[in-house]
C-alpha cells in the first residue's frame, strides 16, 4: 500500500537576492513498512525533505500525497491536524518540554487530538502503555533533565507513536548519543518496524545506520542522487514517475 | 481542552511566581486602589445614608450662621431652645422638635473615667430619635423645666464606667453628682450629633446650658409629620425662625435648613466624586500593569520558542497557541486583581479601624465583579499582542531556536 507519493517537490528559500534551492524536484514514493534511511553530506536538503514530509512545512511546488490528502492544498488549520494524526516526530536533540513529566510529554498530541478526542484518563492510560513498550515503565515521572540521553529518545520515541502515526519521521535520532546508546535506540526504531509493520524514515549521515534501513535515499544538492528501491524496481517505474 | 489550557497556565506562572507577582503589580495596586477606597467611601455613604434614612420618616436639621449672611449677623447668630418651642407650635406638619448642642465631657465614676458626647435635648427626644429606654426612664418635662441633675447613660457608656445596674447611681458630670436614671436600649449607627448612639450620654438641654454654652450656636432636630412636601416645610420653618429671630425683611437669614435628603444628596455627591476620581487613578494603574504584563507575556513568548514549535510538531493549532497565551496573560491580570481586591479590602479594614468613630468599609458587589473583569481584561487584551506572535511563529524555526 502506497503511504506517500512526491512528484517534483521543490522548496526555495529567499535569502537576500539570490534564491537557494534546498529542494529541485524530489520524487519519492513510500510504501506501508518500509524503513527508509535519508542520507546526504550536510546541506543536501535531508532536514527540509522531512520537514515537507512531515507536513511542518509546504513545498513551494510540485504535488504531495499522504495517505490519500492532497497535503499541498491544506492550510495552517488542517496541517496541524494532519501532523497530530499521522505524523509522528523524533529529533536529534530529543525537543522534549523540559518542565513536564516524561508521562505528559507523551501525552502530549492526544492532548491536540480533536477527532475522537480522549478524556485525560484514557490519555495516560495509552502514555503508560507506550513508556512500557519503549522500556521507559519505571521513569513516568521524571523530568527530562532527569533522564540520560537515551532515555530522552525513548521518551521523544513513545511521543512519536502515542497517536499511532501513519509515518515516523526521525531526523539523526542518535546524533547526540553515544554509541552504544544509539545501537539501543537504532534497535528499537528497527524492532517498531519489523515487529509493527511501523513505516520509519531516518534521517542520518551514519553509514552504520543506512546499512540497517531496507532502502537508502540519498540526496545531494536537493536532488535524490540515489535510492536504492527506485534501483529494485527500475523495470517498472511507479506510475508518474519520469 | 479549556481545562488544560488554564492547569497549564497556572503551571506556567507557578513556574515564575516572583515574575509573576512583579508583574502583576501594577494591576494589584490599581485593583487595590479602587478597593479600598470605594470600600470606605461606601462605607461612609452606607452608614450614612442608612442612619439616616434609620432614623425614619422625614428629618430636618436647623444650624446657626451662614455663611451668606454679614459677618455681625454671624457673630451673633443661635438657635435656642425657643426657636424649637416656635417652630413646633407654628408648623403645623411638624411632630416634634428638640434643641441640641454637641459638647464632648468626662464622664466619672468612683475613680473610673469615660469619655462622653452629651446629647442635650427635651424630653421628645426618645421619641424624635426612635430610641427608647432600656432600663430605669427618660427624664420628664418638669425635669426640663427645673434643670434637673439627671442623666441616661448610652449601654456602652453604662459599661465603660463598670455599672451593671446603673439606675440610682450618681456620675460626675460638669464636676457636679449627676443622678442615671436611666440607661437607653441598644441602637446601632450615629444619633444626630454624629456619634454612636450606645456612647452618648443624654441630658436635660436647659441643664446643660447651665455649664457650658453650644460650641456654634446650637442647632434643632425636626421630625417631621410627612414628607410630601418637603420644600414647602423647610419655608415655613424658615419662615417661624426668622419671625422668632426677628429678621426684617431684607436680611439675611442668621440659621441654616438641611433636610435629610439633601444631606442624602451631598454625601452621595461628594462619595461619587470620590469613587470616579479614583477610577481615573486607577485606570492608568492598569493601564502600566496591563503594559507590564504584555512585556512579560512577550518574554515569556521568546522563551518558550522551543517549547511552542514542539506543541506545533505534535499538532497543536495556531489557536491553541493563541488560546494557551492569552489564557495566561488573562490569568496573570486575574491573579493580580483577587490580591488587589484582597489587599484592598485589608487596607479599607485597617484604615477604619485606626481612625476612631469611622464607620467599617462596605464593599459593594458591582465593586468586585467590576475588579475581576477589568483585571482579566487588561490580561486579555495586553495579552492578544504576544498572544499572536506565539501563534505566527513558523513551526520549524520555532524548533531550531536555541
Ligand atoms: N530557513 C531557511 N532559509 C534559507 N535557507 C535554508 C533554510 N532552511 C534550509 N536552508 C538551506 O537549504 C539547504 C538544505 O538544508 P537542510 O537543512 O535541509 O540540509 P540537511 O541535509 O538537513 O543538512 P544537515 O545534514 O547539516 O542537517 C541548505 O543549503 C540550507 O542552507
Ligand atoms: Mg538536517
Amino acid at each position: 500500500m502506497t503511504l506517500v507519493v512526491a512528484r517534483a517537490l521543490t522548496k526555495t528559500y529567499r535569502m537576500g537576492g539570490e534564491t537557494v534551492r534546498a529542494l529541485d524536484g524530489v520524487d519519492l514514493t513510500i510504501d506501508k513498512g518500509e524503513l527508509i534511511a535519508i542520507v546526504g553530506t550536510s546541506g543536501s536538503g535531508k532536514s527540509t525533505l522531512m520537514n515537507l514530509l512531515g507536513c511542518l512545512d509546504t513545498p513551494t511546488s510540485g504535488i504531495y500525497h499522504l495517505a490519500g490528502i492532497s497535503v499541498d492544498q491544506l492550510d495552517d488549520e488542517q496541517l496541524a491536524e494532519v501532523r497530530n494524526r499521522h505524523i509522528g516526530f523524533v529529533f536529534q536533540s530529543f525537543h522534549l518540554l523540559a518542565r513536564q513529566s516524561a508521562l505528559d510529554n507523551v501525552v502530549l498530541p492526544l492532548v491536540y487530538r480533536r477527532t475522537e478526542p480522549l478524556a485525560p484518563e484514557e490519555r495516560r492510560r495509552r502514555a503508560r502503555a507506550v513508556l512500557d513498550k519503549v522500556g521507559l515503565g519505571d521513569r513516568m515521572q521524571h523530568r527530562p533533565t532527569e533522564l540520560s540521553g537515551g532515555q530522552r529518545q525513548r521518551v521523544a520515541i513513545a511521543r512519536a507513536l502515542i497517536n499511532d502515526p501513519t509515518l515516523l519521521f526521525a531526523d539523526e535520532p542518535t546524533g547526540n548519543l553515544d554509541s552504544k546508546t544509539s545501537e539501543e535506540i537504532l534497535a528499537l526504531l528497527v524492532a517498531l518496524n519489523r515487529e509493527h509493520g511501523r513505516t520509519i524514515v531516518i534521517v542520518t549521515h551514519e553509514p552504520d545506520v543506512a546499512r540497517r534501513c531496507d532502502r537508502v535515499v540519498q540526496l545531494k544538492d536537493g536532488r535524490v542522487l540515489h535510492d536504492s528501491r527506485a534501483e529494485r524496481t527500475a523495470v517498472a517505474p511507479p506510475p508518474g514517475a519520469p | 481542552m479549556w481545562r488544560e489550557t488554564v492547569v497549564l497556565a497556572l503551571a506556567s506562572i507557578g513556574q515564575n511566581r516572583l515574575r509573576a507577582f512583579l508583574t502583576t503589580l501594577g494591576i494589584i495596586f490599581g485593583v487595590m486602589a479602587v478597593i479600598a477606597v470605594v470600600a470606605i467611601v461606601q462605607g461612609v455613604f452606607y452608614v450614612y445614608t442608612s442612619q439616616l434614612e434609620g432614623l425614619g420618616a422625614g428629618f430636618m436639621f436647623v444650624v446657626s450662621g451662614n455663611p451668606q449672611a454679614t459677618e455681625k449677623i454671624r457673630q451673633s447668630s443661635y438657635v435656642t431652645a425657643e426657636d424649637a418651642l416656635a417652630v413646633e407650635r407654628d408648623v403645623d406638619d411638624v411632630l416634634a422638635v428638640t434643641p441640641y448642642f454637641f459638647d464632648q465631657r468626662k464622664l466619672q465614676l468612683r475613680g473610673q473615667t469615660a469619655d462622653a458626647v452629651i446629647m442635650p435635648t427635651t424630653e421628645r427626644y426618645p421619641e424624635i430619635q426612635n430610641h427608647f429606654v432600656e432600663e430605669g426612664r427618660f427624664f420628664t418635662a418638669l425635669e426640663l423645666r427645673t434643670r434637673a441633675r439627671v442623666v441616661v447613660l448610652g449601654p456602652d457608656l453604662a459599661q465603660k464606667l463598670g455599672l451593671s445596674r446603673a439606675v440610682g447611681e450618681k456620675v460626675r458630670l460638669y464636676g457636679v453628682p449627676f443622678t442615671v436614671i436611666g440607661v437607653m436600649e441598644e441602637k446601632n449607627g450615629i444619633n444626630a450629633l454624629g456619634q454612636q448612639f450606645d456612647q452618648a450620654a443624654v441630658i436635660p438641654h436647659s441643664t446643660a446650658l447651665l455649664f457650658s454654652s453650644p460650641m456654634r450656636g446650637g442647632m434643632l432636630l425636626i421630625k417631621l409629620d410627612n414628607v410630601d412636601d418637603v420644600d414647602r416645610l423647610k419655608e415655613e420653618v424658615r419662615r417661624a425662625l426668622r419671625r422668632s429671630h426677628r429678621i426684617s425683611v431684607g436680611e439675611a437669614d442668621d440659621f441654616q435648613i438641611v433636610t435629610q435628603s439633601e444631606i442624602i444628596e451631598s454625601v452621595g455627591k461628594i462619595t461619587g466624586i470620590a469613587t470616579w476620581v479614583v477610577m481615573a487613578i486607577v485606570g492608568v494603574a492598569l493601564l502600566v500593569g496591563g503594559i507590564g504584563i504584555m512585556n512579560i507575556m512577550l518574554v515569556s513568548v521568546t522563551e518558550r520558542t522551543r517549547e511552542i514549535g514542539i506543541r506545533m510538531a505534535v499538532g497543536a493549532r495556531r489557536q491553541d497557541i493563541l488560546a494557551q497565551f492569552l489564557v495566561e496573560a488573562s490569568l496573570l491580570g486575574l491573579i493580580g486583581g483577587v490580591i488587589g481586591i484582597g489587599i484592598g479590602y485589608a487596607v479599607s479594614w485597617l484604615v477604619t479601624a485606626v481612625v476612631p468613630e469611622f464607620p467599617p468599609p462596605h464593599v459593594p458587589m458591582w465593586a468586585i465583579v467590576l475588579a475581576f473583569v477589568f483585571s482579566a481584561s487588561i490580561g486579555l487584551i495586553f495579552g492578544m499582542y504576544p498572544a499572536a506572535r506565539a501563534a505566527r511563529l513558523d513551526p520549524i524555526e520555532a524548533l531550531r531556536y536555541e
